[in-house]
C-alpha cells in the first residue's frame, strides 16, 4: 500500500513532465558526443553527477512538498516509508550508474556511488535551508579535481563508505519528526498561510521574524497616482519584508557561488566541474567545436540561469485577488513598469559579474591564450535584452494558468528550462551573429540589435497589456 | 411515543427527555410494562448524543420510573393507581407555577383566579365533550 | 475509563508569550467535548498539543496512553484529525487524495468513504484545488474518518460548510459516535452546533482552563430570572453574589445568575418579588462563562 503511495506523490504532473525531458536530455548529451573526443568513461562522470543532482532535488522538492502538509503529521509510519523511498531512489540509481560504468567496460568507479549518495543528498538538502543545495553543488564541483578523485580511487570502500554513513546522517536530519515538527512550525510557513491560532503566537512569530530581517518602513500616506509610484508600491508588497542589507547579502551570495563556478576552471585542472559542464554545454549545442572553448561560454551559461532563476524568483505582479484602486490599464503599466526594472537589474548584474569574473580570469591565466572575452560581453548583453521579455512572457503566462498546482515544483523546473533555454539561445547569437553579418558595417549591426531589443520590448507590451485587458484578475 | 427535544432552549436535553417519558407516563400514553426505545435508537431518532439519552433512562431508573431487566429492553415500572395520581398532579404543579407567578404579579384575587380557572375548565370539559363524541 | 487523552501542568510559550498556562485536562474515553473560546485562547494549539505537533513547555501530555512526543504509528492510526487549516495537494483529484491517505492505514473503510462522499455531495473526480472552502473541509472530515478513529479532533470542522452540509454532518457524526464509540473534540465558534452533540464542555481564556463540566451541569447552573414588581418597587442594584448581569427598570429587571438555584427562594423572601425562570442555551452561557472571570 505505501508503494502505491509514494508513486502517487512522484507521478504528479510537473515530475511527470520534467523526468522524461531529463532522460532525453542526458540521453542526447550522450549521443551526439559520441564523436566527440571525450571518454564514454569521461562523458558518464558528468552527466551522471548533474542528473543525480536534479534528479535529487526534484524529489526532495516534491517530499518537501507533503511534509510541510499538516495532514501529513498524524499519518501512521509517514517519514519512515519516506525516507525509505528516497533512500531506495538513492541506491537504485547508484546500481544504475555502476552497471552503465560496467556496460561501457570501464573500471568500476567508486563515483557511481557517489552519485546516489548525491541524490539523496540533495533531496533530503532540498527539504531544508536553501543554504545545503548550495553546498552540495560545492561538493560536487569539488570531486572533480585530482586531489579528491585521487583519493577516492585510492579507498573506494572507504569512501563509500563515508557517503553511505553521510546519506544516513541527512536522511535521519531529514526525516525525524523533530525536523518535520519544526517545517509545520516555521514561523515562515505560518506567515504564509496566515494560520495563527492566538494573537499572541502571531506576535512572537512576527517577533521572531522581526530579528532576522528588518522590514523597511512604508512613510507614504497616499500612494500616489502614477505609474512609478504604483510600482513602488507593489516592490515594497512583494520585497517589505526584506531589509536592504538582507537583500544585498542573499543577491551576493548567488553572485558569490556563481563567481566560484566561473572562476574555478581557471585555477583548476580540466576536469573541473566547471569546465565540465562547459564541455556538456558544447556537446548539446555545438558539437564540432573543440573543447577549448573561449571563456564567456560557461560565464553566460551561468548567467543565463542566474537571469532566469532572477525573473522567475521575482515578483513582478500585484497582489492576487486584491482590489487595488487602479484600472486595468494602470495595473499593465504598472507590470510593465516592473518587468523593465527588472531587466535593467539583470543587465547591470550581467555587466558586472562578467567584467568582474572576465577580469579575474584573465588576471589569473595571464600568460595563456583565451583572454579576449569582451565579444562573448557584448553579445551576452545583447542577447539578455531581446531575451529577457521572452522569459517574462513565459512567466505572465503561468502566472495566468498556475493556479496553486505546485509552484515551487514548476519554479525549479522553470528555471531549469528557461536556463537552457536560455543559454542556448545565447550561444548561437554569439556565435552566428558575426558570421551573419560579416562584411555588414558596425553601426548597422548596433541598430538592426537595438531595433530587435525594441521590438521584444514592444511585442512584450502589448502582451501585458491584451493580457490586462481581457483576462480575470484572479 | 412522540419525544421532541430542543438542544437550544437552554434545558438540557436529558431533562427534556426525562420529563416528556415522564408526561406520557402520566397520561397513560406509556403503560406499565411497555418497553422503551433502545439508548441507540432513540438517541439517533432524536438526533443527540446517545450519552444524553441514556443519562435521561439511568435518572428515570434511579426515581424508579423505569425498571432495568437484565438483557433486555427497560420498561415503564408497574405503579399503583396512587402514584399514577401522584404523578398526574405533580405534572399539574409544574404547569400551575407560571400560572401562580402571573396571578401574583397581576394582583388578582386568587378566589377570582380560582373561579376563572372553574369556569374555564366546566366549558372547556363541554368543549371537549363534545369533541369526543363526534371522535367516537 | 481510562482517559483519551490528558494533560497535566501543560504550559507553552511561544516567546513569552503563554499560549496555555498551567493547563490540568483529563478527557474520558467516548466523551464528545466542545472545545470553547475567544480567539487566541489556546483551542488549537491544546489540540495540536495533543497530536504531538507541539511539546509542552512545561508539564506533561498524554493522547491514548502515550506521551506525546512519542506518538508512533501504532497511536496515529488511532487518531483522526481535521485541522483549521487543511493544506492538501491541490493537483490530485479527491479520488487520488483519498487513495494517498487510505494507504497509510490497515483498515481504512471503502464503504464509509463512498457513503460520505455521496452523502457530503462531494465529486471524486474534481481537482483538490478546484474545491470552494466548503468542500475542502467535507473531505478533511471525510479524511479523518474512515479509519475509525479511536480519537477523533476537530479544529473548526465546518465554519464554511452551509447549512444543509452541516445537517447531514451532524448526522453522521452522531452515527460514528454509535458506531465506533470515539472520543470526540470538537472546537468551534459555532456554539449552536456545539450544544447539538457534546456532553462535556471545555472552555478555556487565556490559556486557562475557565471550565471543564458537563454541558447539563452548565445549562442547569446558569439562569435568567425574570423579576417583576407591579409597583415599580426593584431595587436599583441586585447585590447578590450570583447576580452576574442585569439590566431593566424598577418594573421589570432581567438578571442572569449563576449557581442561584438553591438561593432562589431566599432571595425571593428578601426581596418579596415573583421571579420567572428561564433556561439558558450555550450561546448564552458563553458570554457569562467569560464575563464571570473578569
Amino acid at each position: 500500500m505505501a508503494l502505491y503511495a509514494f508513486f502517487r506523490l512522484l507521478v504528479r504532473p510537473a515530475f511527470a513532465f520534467i523526468l522524461p525531458l531529463l532522460v532525453v536530455f542526458f540521453v542526447l548529451l550522450l549521443v551526439l558526443s559520441l564523436d566527440a573526443d571525450i571518454s564514454p568513461v569521461h562523458r558518464l562522470d558528468l552527466s551522471m553527477v548533474v542528473f543525480s543532482l536534479v534528479l535529487g532535488t526534484l524529489v526532495g522538492q516534491t517530499v518537501h512538498d507533503v511534509r510541510y502538509r499538516f495532514f501529513s503529521w498524524t499519518l501512521p509510519g509517514f517519514q519512515r516509508k519516506l525516507s525509505a523511498t528516497v533512500i531506495g531512489i538513492g541506491l537504485l540509481l547508484a546500481l544504475i550508474w555502476a552497471g552503465s560504468y560496467t556496460l561501457l567496460g570501464g573500471e568500476m568507479n567508486p563515483i557511481a556511488g557517489f552519485a546516489g549518495f548525491f541524490l539523496i543528498f540533495m533531496a533530503c538538502a532540498a527539504m531544508q535551508r536553501a543554504i545545503l543545495p548550495v553546498l552540495i553543488i560545492l561538493l560536487a564541483a569539488l570531486i572533480w579535481s585530482d586531489f579528491i578523485l585521487g583519493l577516492i580511487r585510492a579507498q573506494p570502500v572507504g569512501w563509500t563508505a563515508f557517503a553511505l554513513l553521510g546519506a544516513a546522517a541527512f536522511s535521519y536530519a531529514g526525516f525525524n519528526r523533530g525536523s518535520l515538527r519544526k517545517i509545520l512550525l516555521s514561523p515562515h510557513l505560518f506567515l504564509l498561510v496566515n494560520m495563527f491560532n492566538s494573537a499572541e503566537e502571531a506576535r512572537a512569530t512576527e517577533e521572531k521574524l522581526k530579528r532576522s530581517s528588518h522590514p523597511r518602513e512604508w512613510l507614504r500616506s497616499f500612494v500616489g497616482t502614477e505609474v512609478r509610484d504604483w510600482v513602488r508600491a507593489v516592490e515594497y508588497g512583494s520585497h517589505g519584508a526584506m531589509s536592504r542589507l538582507r537583500s544585498k547579502i542573499s543577491s551576493c551570495a548567488s553572485f558569490a557561488l556563481m563567481g566560484f563556478l566561473i572562476v574555478q576552471p581557471a585555477f583548476m585542472n580540466d576536469r573541473s566541474f566547471g569546465l565540465g559542464l562547459e564541455h556538456a554545454f558544447h556537446v548539446l549545442f555545438s558539437p564540432p567545436v573543440p573543447l577549448e572553448a573561449p571563456i564567456y561560454v560557461p560565464v553566460s551559461l551561468f548567467q543565463a540561469i542566474w537571469a532566469t532563476a532572477f525573473v522567475f524568483r521575482a515578483e513582478g505582479f500585484l497582489q492576487r485577488g486584491w482590489v487595488y484602486p487602479v484600472s486595468r490599464r494602470q495595473r499593465s503599466q504598472v507590470v510593465y513598469r516592473m518587468s523593465l526594472r527588472q531587466n535593467l537589474r539583470v543587465v547591470v548584474m550581467f555587466s558586472l559579474s562578467f567584467l568582474l569574473y572576465g577580469g579575474l580570469i584573465v588576471f589569473l591565466r595571464s600568460g595563456t591564450d583565451d583572454l579576449d572575452f569582451m565579444p562573448g560581453f557584448f553579445r551576452g548583453v545583447i542577447a539578455v535584452s531581446i531575451l529577457l521579455p521572452v522569459l517574462q512572457w513565459i512567466r505572465l503566462w503561468l502566472h495566468h494558468a498556475s493556479s496553486e498546482s505546485g509552484p515551487r515544483q514548476w519554479s525549479v523546473v522553470l528555471v531549469l528550462l528557461g536556463g537552457a533555454f536560455f543559454a542556448g539561445l545565447v550561444w548561437p547569437t554569439a556565435h552566428f551573429w558575426p558570421r551573419i553579418f560579416a562584411g555588414v558595417d558596425l553601426p548597422i549591426q548596433a541598430s538592426l540589435l537595438v531595433a530587435l531589443a525594441l521590438a521584444s520590448q514592444g511585442l512584450y507590451y502589448k502582451v501585458v497589456t491584451a493580457y490586462y485587458q481581457g483576462e480575470d484578475l484572479i | 411515543m412522540l419525544i421532541i427535544v430542543d438542544p437550544h432552549n437552554g434545558v438540557p436535553v436529558y431533562r427534556q427527555v426525562m420529563d416528556q417519558i415522564k408526561f406520557h407516563i402520566a397520561s397513560g400514553i406509556l403503560k406499565p410494562g411497555d418497553e422503551l426505545p433502545s439508548t441507540r435508537r432513540l438517541s439517533s431518532r432524536l438526533g443527540v448524543n446517545p450519552m444524553t439519552v441514556s443519562k435521561s433512562y439511568s435518572f428515570l431508573e434511579r426515581e424508579k420510573v423505569l425498571e432495568r431487566r437484565p438483557g433486555l429492553p427497560l420498561v415503564v415500572s408497574a405503579l399503583g393507581p396512587e402514584s399514577i395520581q401522584e404523578a398526574k398532579l405533580e405534572q399539574l404543579r409544574q404547569s400551575f407555577k407560571g400560572i401562580v407567578t402571573v396571578v401574583h404579579q397581576l394582583e388578582i384575587d386568587p378566589r377570582q383566579a380560582l373561579d376563572l380557572l372553574a369556569k374555564m375548565l366546566k366549558s372547556d370539559e363541554e368543549d371537549g365533550g363534545g369533541k369526543k363524541e363526534k371522535l367516537s | 475509563m481510562s482517559a483519551a487523552f490528558e494533560l497535566t501542568g501543560v504550559s507553552k510559550r511561544f516567546g513569552a508569550a503563554p499560549a496555555l498556562d498551567e493547563l490540568s485536562l483529563s478527557i474520558p474515553e467516548g466523551s464528545v467535548v466542545g472545545l470553547i473560546g475567544r480567539n487566541g485562547c489556546g483551542k488549537t494549539t491544546l489540540l495540536r498539543l495533543v497530536v504531538g505537533l507541539y511539546l509542552p513547555t512545561e508539564g506533561h501530555c498524554e493522547a491514548l496512553g502515550c506521551p506525546v512526543g512519542k506518538l508512533g504509528p501504532d497511536e496515529l492510526s488511532r487518531i483522526g484529525v481535521v485541522h483549521q487549516e487543511s493544506r492538501f495537494l491541490v493537483w490530485m483529484k479527491v479520488r487520488q487524495h483519498l487513495r494517498y491517505i487510505a494507504s497509510f492505514y490497515k483498515d481504512w473503510d471503502q464503504d464509509r468513504e463512498q457513503r460520505l462522499l455521496k452523502e457530503l455531495e462531494l465529486d471524486q473526480e474534481a481537482r483538490v484545488g478546484t474545491l470552494s472552502p466548503g468542500n475542502l473541509q467535507k473531505l478533511a472530515i471525510i479524511l479523518a474518518v474512515c479509519h475509525h478513529p479511536k480519537l477523533l479532533l476537530l479544529d473548526e470542522p465546518m465554519a464554511a460548510m452551509d447549512p444543509i452540509g452541516r445537517e447531514k454532518l451532524f448526522e453522521f457524526l452522531l452515527d460514528l459516535l454509535q458506531e465506533d464509540g470515539n472520543t470526540t473534540v470538537i472546537s468551534s465558534h459555532a456554539l449552536r452546533d456545539v450544544e447539538r452533540i457534546v456532553d462535556r464542555v471545555v472552555c478555556l481564556d487565556g490559556g486557562r482552563l475557565l471550565e471543564d463540566t458537563s454541558l447539563d451541569d452548565l445549562q442547569e447552573r446558569f439562569a435568567r430570572w425574570i423579576v417583576t414588581s407591579k409597583n415599580g418597587g426593584l431595587p436599583d442594584h441586585f447585590s447578590e453574589g450570583y447576580v452576574l448581569e442585569q439590566k431593566g427598570d424598577p418594573f421589570r429587571k432581567q438578571l442572569l445568575v449563576a449557581d442561584g438555584a438553591s438561593k432562589l427562594e431566599a432571595f425571593q423572601n428578601k426581596h418579596h418579588l415573583e421571579v420567572t425562570l428561564q433556561p439558558l442555551n450555550l450561546e448564552r452561557i458563553f458570554p457569562l462563562l467569560i464575563g464571570k472571570k473578569n
